[in-house]
């Protein structure tokens, strides 16, 4: 593998890594405003 | 360097490094759901909810729309790790992720899976058990019956496999009820009925597409002028379903008098295509036209049937 396809891949996987941790944080906040909402019904 | 199935799919490699070491991209996984299709999925699923009688915390009823959302997203993904090797061979489909090499096929598997999955564990949790029922009964349809089984077996694939983008409203609606009634029901065939006309008046101008790629469309099957008398035939029978919910009392005039010249529109365009006889793609601006106003008339169908409910209400 050569490196300018090492660093595509780096690339690549950070952009995704930072993707996936949007999605939790965003499954965080929307499981806790779930819960919440449950609670007051 | 391995090959991997999608460049073998594909016969070709258009990213610099072998997408089977490749991560996906972000923005190709977001492809894989069809956002377009979504708009469609997601403003009847959210009428369905909001024309519902009763109450439903905004919170909760955010978490159903996007249930049913990631649902439709992952039903998509999965249509296109199906039809991978038919989606290269038409020039609309051919640089979608896969066959275009750019995602491994198992890549958008996992990531169809995992979505229909979780959507249905959200609607669940967030609505009641028959919302996540319906929404996994839509989900098989759209990819068992209407992608594996009918669409590649027979021309009335749309015809059949037009429930499957008919159950938002149902979903929506169970969500705030927890049960399914008359008007679901009207508004469910009213999108199963439409169907056949917006995806005809489609095949029409891309049949090659579909011709290449092997599908029995109904204008490669039966040809152009079946196709264009199919096409009045369900626009009438559309016509019936769109007037159901003002001459059975499930809705008011509003509904009724948009639904009435709306559909009237419709028919008209559907009239022009169906006396027409151009095989040209180039020159079909009246089966454009149609396919584009249909999208329309499903839109302010369903904006008046929440409207009409909630001056009801008022």
């Amino acid at each position: 593998m050569t490196p300018d396809e090492q660093a595509a891949i780096r690339a690549r996987q950070r952009s995704r890594s930072i993707a996936t941790a949007v999605v939790l944080l965003a499954m965080v906040v929307l499981f806790f405003g779930i819960t919440l909402a449950k609670l007051s019904n | 360097m391995t090959v991997s199935v999608s460049a073998a799919v594909s016969g070709r490699d258009l990213s610099p490094v072998d997408p089977a070491l490749m991560p996906a991209d972000w923005r190709d996984l977001l492809a894989l759901t069809k956002p377009r299709v979504l708009t469609l999925v997601v403003f009847t699923g959210l009428c369905g909810l909001l024309a519902a009688p009763g109450h439903i915390h905004p919170m909760l009823a955010f978490a159903t729309i996007l249930g049913i959302t990631l649902g439709a997203g992952g039903a998509g993904a999965l249509n296109q790790w199906y039809e991978a090797d038919r989606d290269l061979l038409m020039k609309r489909t051919a640089n979608r992720p896969v066959p275009a090499g750019r995602m491994r096929r198992d890549t958008a598997l996992h990531f169809g899976v995992a979505l229909c999955v979780f959507s249905v564990l959200l609607t669940y949790l967030a609505a009641n058990a028959l919302a996540a029922a319906i929404l996994t009964v839509s989900i098989g349809y759209y990819v068992f019956i209407y992608t594996m089984w009918l669409k590649p077996r027979t021309p009335q694939n749309i015809v059949i496999g037009g429930a499957a983008g008919a159950f938002p409203p149902l979903i929506g609606w169970a969500a705030v009820t927890g049960d399914v009634s008359a008007l679901p029901i009207a508004l469910f065939l009213l999108t199963f009925f439409w169907t056949p006309p917006h995806f005809w008046s489609l095949s029409l101008f891309v049949r090659m597409d579909y011709a290449n790629a092997g599908i029995p469309m109904l204008p490669v099957v039966a040809g152009e002028v079946v196709t264009r008398r199919h096409i009045l035939f369900y626009t009438a029978i559309m016509g019936v379903a769109a007037m159901a919910p003002v001459l059975m009392g499930l809705t008011g005039l509003t509904y009724g008098i948009t639904a009435l010249i709306g559909t009237a529109i419709f028919a008209g365009l559907s009239f022009q295509v169906a006396l027409r006889r151009e095989s040209d793609p180039a020159n079909m601006q009246p089966e454009r036209r149609l396919f584009k106003y249909s999208m329309l008339y499903l839109f302010i169908l369903y904006g008046a049937v929440v409207a009409d409910r909630w001056m009801a209400a008022a």
